[in-house]
């Protein structure tokens, strides 16, 4: 697989073999696995790789990212397929956690604002929200929850999500998916699901949810600190989008339900605690 | 706490599963065809090592002399040797006379004082006939296998730097230029105790 991988990458000319570089191979627990091409320690590309499932659809997601995002976004370099062997290229750059403070809220601010501009094609909105209800209830109509999820998506949460404007959400807007440059530029990675779902205030409430911890309880008793600067950054971003913070209040058991049903390709314990989520949710009352 | 299912229509991952994940690194390296492994271990949790291999598959014990004879010329492309521990030489020069030039050996290395000295299983491989070693700390472990680190110094620095630093919101500010610090000077690399390798014999 690696030799293959990486004569793939040099035929395309996105990466340089001849010169001297080193490779880290990362394992994952889906069905890829991806390479960190450096020289002199320095990151240099990034490079993922399936034998099991086309990365197509995710490299026209990543394009179309560092289109929408010039300086958010890891430029994409490319994507290549040999028989089986998919491959996919982005620039690497060098980054450090990201730390919530007035630099990194401000360039997701932005972000904010910049997702009521963003365009992708039709197929890769595979799920507009007038749609939801189907799509939602299919998958959920197995689940232990079912009854909960049955009557949230009968209710006015729903409706409210179906008139608003299908607008391409990042889909897995968590911490671990930030980085932040030396200069303290924030980074965003991870844009397979880029478009996946477009409901408004999703990409806020996966990184709500994500400030807290990943836990629901958490999520809504920060919720009741109005002067937290989380809280205030995130009225900011429900302004930035145009989305009217009671809707977004009023629409989270929606966005919990549209990103566990977007998290169904991840491994057991990943569902698992989004379920955690749920359940949380279903012993809530929402408006 | 009420335990959740998955639901029906959840894709299952064929990386989820450690065991698959370790199975996979022994399936990075190129190796000719027909791709006839030998398994050369004592656990009996190496016995999976070859579950998607992908040719056909011989498991002897390392404790088995009869395992390490070439018997009439060299008989495998592959030889896996998940658990190398103590004076690696004479085994490496043994699985070298099994081997079909261009084939590979792969495998492991648990023993804590020789994964802190990856330039001494290199040298061994060398000193054995192999060409094109390749050294790898493994991350978290070898048993759920989640990265390969090159062993080389400067890589390995920067490799666990950005780690550092990727993983910075999780510590206190002492704690996290600690942790920064042991990566720098090297610390980290030094205190890995696993180390997966391959190397070629010569065409």
């Amino acid at each position: 697989v690696l030799d293959e991988v990486l004569q793939l990458v040099a035929a395309r000319g996105w990466f340089d073999t001849t010169r001297a570089y080193e490779k880290s191979i990362h394992l994952t627990q889906g069905a890829c696995l991806w390479l960190l091409l450096t020289r002199g320690g320095v990151s240099d590309t990034y490079v993922k790789c399936s034998t099991h499932l086309s990365l197509e659809t995710e490299a026209r997601r990543c394009a179309e990212a560092s289109r929408c995002y010039a300086t958010l976004v890891p430029r994409f370099v490319g994507h290549a397929q040999d028989g089986s062997l998919h491959v996919l290229a982005c620039r690497a750059v060098e980054y450090g956690a990201f730390l919530a403070g007035a630099r990194a809220f401000e360039d997701l601010r932005r972000y904010f604002a910049a997702t009521t501009a963003a365009q992708l094609p039709a197929d890769l909105k595979p799920v507009p929200n007038a749609d939801l209800r189907q799509s939602l209830g299919g998958y959920f109509a197995a689940h232990p929850l079912a009854s909960w999820i049955e009557r949230t998506l009968d209710g006015p949460a729903l409706r409210r999500a179906e008139a608003l404007p299908d607008l391409p959400q990042h889909g897995d807007l968590v911490v671990n998916n930030f980085g932040q440059t030396a200069s303290g530029a924030l980074v965003i990675f991870d844009w397979e699901d880029f478009g996946a779902s477009c409901l408004p205030g999703l990409d806020l409430f996966t990184l709500e949810l994500s400030l807290a911890g990943g836990d629901a309880a958490r999520l809504l008793a920060a919720r009741m600190r109005a002067d937290d600067p989380t809280q205030r950054f995130q009225r900011a971003a429900c302004s930035a989008m145009r989305l009217d913070w009671a809707d977004y209040a009023a629409l989270t058991p929606i966005y919990a339900l549209v990103f566990r049903h977007l998290k169904r390709n991840y491994g057991p314990g990943v569902r698992e605690r989004f379920d955690r989520v749920l359940l949380e949710l279903s012993r809530r009352a929402f408006p | 706490v009420q335990r959740l299912r998955a639901g029906a229509m959840d894709i299952e991952y064929p990386y989820a599963d450690a065991a698959a994940r370790r199975q996979l690194l022994y399936r990075l390296p190129s190796v000719p065809v027909p791709r006839r492994l030998l398994v050369l271990a004592e656990a009996a949790a190496d016995d999976a090592l070859g579950d998607s291999w992908g040719g056909p598959i011989t498991h002897r014990a390392l404790s088995d002399p009869g395992g390490l004879a070439p018997g009439g010329g060299a008989l495998f492309e592959a030889v896996a040797l998940p658990r190398l521990a103590g004076n690696a030489a004479p085994l490496l020069a043994a699985v070298h006379g099994l081997l079909v030039p261009g084939g590979v050996v792969i495998g492991g290395v648990t023993d804590r004082s020789a994964a802190r000295k990856p330039q001494r299983l290199r040298a061994s491989l060398i000193a054995a006939g192999f060409q094109q070693p390749e050294c790898w700390y493994v991350q978290p472990g070898m048993e759920s296998p989640m990265a390969l680190v090159p062993c080389d110094a400067l890589a390995a620095k920067a490799h666990f730097v950005r780690a550092a630093r990727a993983a910075r919101s999780l510590y206190s500010p002492p704690a996290y230029v600690l942790r920064l610090l042991a990566a720098r000077l090297g610390i980290v690399a030094w205190r890995q105790t696993e180390l997966f390798f391959w190397a070629r014999k010569p065409c």
